[in-house]
């Protein structure tokens, strides 16, 4: 695996955790998303990106979809956190704040 | 939300694209479908029409296409597919479908005469022969979206799509098999009868939503059909075995693709006129 395979896999991968977050929170379709991540800091990113981790995260089954009529013209496929979802998000955070709390010491002690 | 209405919603909300966003985003829709052959059609479409929206949205909001979805589509696309699930039986249905569609289509010239035999062998041969062509041209299509040398790729797609129907053609007049069949008198006829209900239930299914683009096909048929019936019956056909009998089928066949031209030329006038 490359460098940047790599660090594209982990990004990839606290995206999806910071979906599922946001979606515990308020259900959002795929612009509002693509809004509330830039607002939070990921305005580097390309927004494409947050498709593919949506439809995986609806295979996994940690997401639901439904279409709501919008007055700004087509229905929009607004995304809610199911159940499973849930458990992952709580996973997620979980092994977040593991995870900063030994970069934290790390760079605590070596820096 | 039916597939069909997937991708008529989809092509009505690309005119409301600029131009910019409009060749970014086409581009995008025919990676996506070509290379998603053998995946499941719904999921792509969805995705295909979800993409859409959000990018009206960010249209709206001033920022194009390519700086919302990225300056690296195709590797999102891949992405996309890698994780739109495989459907099998989508790819058996499209391949039996191409291969009756071919025979159907292709019976029809070869029933004009009775004294023509049938060569199922060779209806086999060519239609097999065109699905592999379809599928690979697909799939060439695909990856010439996003190639350097979108022009170069373009035009060499254009070459071989030529090359391959030349060489279908070159089959269907060459290739000759034992399986052939006479279908002189009544049998021919009611060969061509039932041929005809087939089309017309496979054309007035409730399900076949591309009526628009296999009517083109109507007056061609119709008029092979009415030489073929009219060819077996006995009062009229020692007359097509004359010169002017001769004519008289050219005659037809011409009418009928006259009409072809016309139907074709008023429904690209249609789609045209189409807000």
């Amino acid at each position: 695996m490359t460098d940047k395979n790599r660090s594209s896999q982990m990004l990839k991968g606290i995206l999806s955790g910071c979906i599922l977050v946001l979606l515990d929170y308020e259900t959002l379709y795929g612009y509002t998303l693509s809004l509330k991540l830039e607002e939070i800091g990921f305005d580097q990113i390309p927004k494409g990106t947050i498709y593919p981790l949506l439809l995986s995260l609806e295979k996994k089954g940690f997401i639901a979809s439904t279409l709501v009529p919008s007055p700004d013209g087509p229905s929009r496929k607004y995304y809610h956190l199911t159940n499973s979802g849930k458990n992952e998000k709580a996973h997620f955070m979980t092994e977040w704040q593991q995870l900063q709390l030994n970069v934290s010491t790390l760079l605590d002690r070596f820096s | 939300m039916k597939i069909n209405d997937m991708i008529k919603t989809n092509r009505k909300l690309q005119q409301q694209l600029t131009e910019e966003n409009n060749a970014y985003y086409g581009d995008l829709l025919v990676y996506l479908r070509a290379r998603g052959a053998m995946k499941k059609e719904a999921v792509i479409e969805e995705k295909a029409l979800e993409i859409l929206t959000d990018i009206l949205d960010a249209q709206r909001d001033g920022i194009s296409a390519e700086a919302y979805f990225g300056k690296q589509p195709q590797e999102i696309a891949d992405d996309l597919l890698s994780f739109s699930p495989l459907s099998l039986m989508n790819f058996l249905k499209l391949a039996l479908i191409a291969l009756g569609s071919y025979s159907l289509f292709s019976i029809f010239p070869a029933l004009i005469f009775p004294k023509n035999d049938i060569d199922f062998g060779s209806f086999m041969v060519v239609g097999l022969y065109s699905f592999i062509s379809a599928i690979t041209l697909f799939w060439l299509l695909g990856k010439g979206v996003y190639a350097k040398r979108k022009k170069l790729s373009n035009m060499l797609l254009g070459i071989l799509g030529t090359l391959l129907f030349l060489g279908g053609t070159l089959l269907a007049i060459f290739i000759k098999t034992p399986l052939t069949v006479e279908l002189p008198g009544l049998i021919g006829i009611l060969t061509i009868l039932t041929l005809l209900i087939v089309m017309s239930i496979l054309f007035f299914t409730p399900s076949n939503e591309d009526k628009q683009m296999w009517s083109t096909f109507i007056p061609l048929i119709l008029g092979c059909a009415t030489i073929g019936i009219l060819s077996r019956i006995s009062y009229f056909s020692e007359y097509f075995e004359t010169t002017i009998g001769k004519y008289i089928a050219v005659a037809i066949l011409l009418i009928s693709a006259i009409f072809q031209y016309l139907i074709v030329y008023l429904q690209t006038k249609k789609m045209k006129n189409t807000p």
